[in-house]
């Protein structure tokens, strides 16, 4: 079994990122502390050439037969839908550097780490989506899961920050627990930790010996897969291993908690389908239920929670609890996988789109120190600074889920998934949830076109070209994911397929 | 009774006994130190299951470095030192229900659940470990210096004097 370079070939965006984050902490040895502000610049090449890497391989794979390449013998696949969800975390890798470019200068932040951690936190993720090997997965999870606890807490000076970091850290390692504990159960039930062959080649894989030893009622394994999904899901934000959320989106630096709710929530959901349909697909009876009640307690407690909150952050950060129970309705829809997948994927790309768009109309209303983030501060906000307001309402009513949104499609999707897996139930649920929400979206919305306040009181908004530059690519994202979705959706409906191959 | 089963009940009784004690000692010094003794008996356990590069390495990292690392922090951090510290934390009863509820999950798992015994005779599990780290496992095994890295550039990073 050897590794060639033809391989290691399939791996190149990561290794540009991984590269990337080497280069950026080199440089911050050699510039002087005035000019570091160029490494952020710096982050962003290697983000880029990835981007274009992948997507000109899904160009090349999107008309033709997918292709499906085992690196490393089994441990990673590096397949259309490794690659689709590659797009989800380098998108908002990238909006997430361009967000950052100014507030890191502002709030004094120590650039160089700043933006290798941001890196290292991409590749973790890239690594996670193609992992299909659960040592491989983990060891993935941990470098996601390190790069991230320090960037919560990268703003030491406010006690916040470091409030965020510590109990995402010790709250992250006891995740980190379940799911090794898990690992090590499957191993023990198994005798692997390979969780599937695509090509069906090997049949000692964990889902090929469910099959073959007919494991299904085992208990060991049974506890393995609860396990693994736990330490899974509080990485995704689901209810009930949420309560991290709201402290750490709040505490954390903006630009972090930007790229950390649309990223490391992606990267979960890649990993947890990968898990589920792939490994263990058989066992999908035992876990759809279980799935079921997690969706709805996620969707139900997330808009729940998002009502009642006066600062705009905080309400994100629960609404981002809302948005996974929605990925979950499309996880849980597994009979119907064909859509299944493809829509998740969509899915988390349209969140990526609208949550880092809202989140970075914050950083333009915000000032220095993360002041102005009550719902107040919206007050007015069409008529003095309309762009903005603009930009912050078609994010709200994408969130919101109206037509002619990437929102709308993306939920039209997961529904369209669940009633096929005749998951009725399910999907009403998500209706209902969607329609509450647009109370607390729409809220912002009223407050910035129809109420008004005095000159006196009218505050200034950053005007960073960076941050209008992610803005604007974020609501192109929007209204182009929602107008014009068939490149997108057909991509997605590929990177699904591939997931499930052969006799499946 | 076979002498094996003698030296597991030993070893049983010794982390147990030595793993209530870290949770309920007062005085945290005295609570790394069973900390201690309790990793030595997983190696004995270790070396019970004929598994010896664990059971060398459980010495070396639990002991060698982490306890050490702990008993610095306990050192170093002056006021939790004295031992004033209430070893219960205000929802030690739920914590506690959880938690049994887990070690009962747990136990039911491991009486009922089928492993799967290889029916090979054992090997040298160090040349094994050795030879899958750089052949099957390379990659994880490389991945793991990217943990480092991070881990390494962040703690920097958190524990770096502010004003400098």
């Amino acid at each position: 079994m050897t590794t060639t370079w033809r391989e290691l070939g399939y791996l190149t965006p990561e290794l540009v990122v991984l590269l990337g984050a080497a280069a950026v902490l080199l440089l911050d040895l050699f510039l002087p502390r005035g000019r570091r502000r160029v490494l952020g610049g710096v982050a962003l090449v290697p983000l880029g050439v990835a981007l274009g890497w992948v997507l000109r391989a899904l160009w090349a794979q999107s008309g033709g037969p997918s292709q499906l390449h085992k690196v490393f013998g089994a441990l990673l696949l590096r397949d259309p839908y490794s690659l689709g969800f590659d797009v989800v975390f380098l998108v908002a890798a990238i909006l997430g550097v361009l967000l950052s470019l100014r507030y890191v200068e502002r709030e004094a932040l120590p650039a160089g780490e700043y933006y290798a951690l941001t890196l290292f936190a991409v590749f973790g993720m890239m690594m996670m989506a193609m992992s299909a090997e659960l040592i491989t997965l983990f060891i993935s999870y941990e470098i996601l899961s390190l790069a991230v606890y320090v960037l919560a807490g990268i703003a030491r000076g406010r006690a916040v920050s470091a409030e965020a970091s510590l109990k995402y850290f010790l709250l992250g390692a006891f995740a980190s627990g379940f799911l090794v504990y898990g690992i090590a159960l499957v191993y023990g039930a198994t005798g692997t930790t390979v969780l599937y062959d695509p090509l069906g080649q090997s049949a000692s894989t964990i889902s090929g010996l469910i099959l073959e030893r007919g494991l299904f009622g085992n208990a060991l394994l049974l506890a393995g897969l609860a396990l693994l999904v736990v330490g899974i899901a509080f990485k995704a934000a689901i209810v009930p291993f949420h309560a991290w959320v709201p402290d750490v989106y709040e505490g954390a630096p903006l630009p972090v908690t930007a790229f950390m709710s649309a990223g490391v929530k992606a990267a979960a959901f890649a990993a947890f389908a990968r898990l589920l349909f792939g490994g263990f697909r058989n066992l999908g009876e035992v876990w759809q239920p279980v799935l079921w009640v997690l969706a709805v307690l996620t969707m139900v407690l997330g808009n729940a929670a998002a009502i009642r909150q006066q600062n705009v952050k905080r309400m994100l950060a629960y609404s981002s609890i809302a948005h996974a129970g929605y990925l979950l309705v499309a996880l849980a829809a597994y009979t119907a996988r064909d859509v299944a997948i493809g829509s998740v994927l969509y899915y988390a790309l349209t969140y990526t789109a609208m949550g880092v768009g809202a989140f970075a109309i914050l950083l333009v209303v915000g000032q220095e120190g993360e002041a102005n983030q009550e719902l107040s501060d919206y007050r007015g906000l069409a008529s003095r600074h309309p762009w903005a307001a603009a930009a912050m309402g078609l994010f709200m009513i994408s969130l919101a889920g109206f037509p002619l949104t990437a929102g709308f499609l993306g939920k039209f999707y997961i529904l369209n998934a669940a009633l096929r897996a005749d998951l009725d139930g399910l999907a009403v649920v998500l209706g209902l949830a969607s329609v509450v929400s647009w109370y607390y979206y729409l809220r912002v919305v009223w407050f910035m076109y129809m109420t008004e306040v005095p000159k006196a009181a009218v505050r200034p908004i950053s005007r960073a070209t960076s941050l209008g530059v992610a803005v604007a690519v974020a609501a192109l994202l929007v209204i182009a994911l929602g107008v014009f979705p068939s490149t997108a959706l057909a991509v997605a409906q590929m990177a699904g397929h591939t997931l499930l191959p052969l006799g499946y | 009774m076979s002498a094996h089963q003698l030296a597991f009940l030993v070893l049983g009784v010794l982390i147990l006994v030595s793993a209530l004690m870290v949770v309920t000692v007062r005085n945290l010094v005295h609570a790394a130190l069973f900390l201690i003794l309790c990793f030595a008996g997983v190696a004995g356990l270790y070396v019970l299951l004929q598994a010896e590069f664990l059971a060398v390495a459980q010495v070396l990292i639990y002991i060698g470095a982490i306890t050490v690392l702990i008993l610095f922090g306990i050192m170093l951090t002056r006021k939790i030192t004295g031992g004033a510290q209430p070893p219960l934390a205000s929802h030690w009863k739920a914590a506690g229900a959880g938690a049994g509820a887990f070690l009962l999950l747990l136990l039911y798992v491991a009486m009922t659940g089928q492993w799967q015994v290889s029916d090979q005779p054992p090997m040298d599990s160090t040349t094994t470990l050795g030879l899958a780290l750089v052949t099957r496992y390379v990659l994880p095994f490389e991945l793991a210096s990217v943990v480092l890295l991070a881990a390494l550039v962040g703690a920097v990073l958190l524990a770096r004097d502010e004003t400098r």
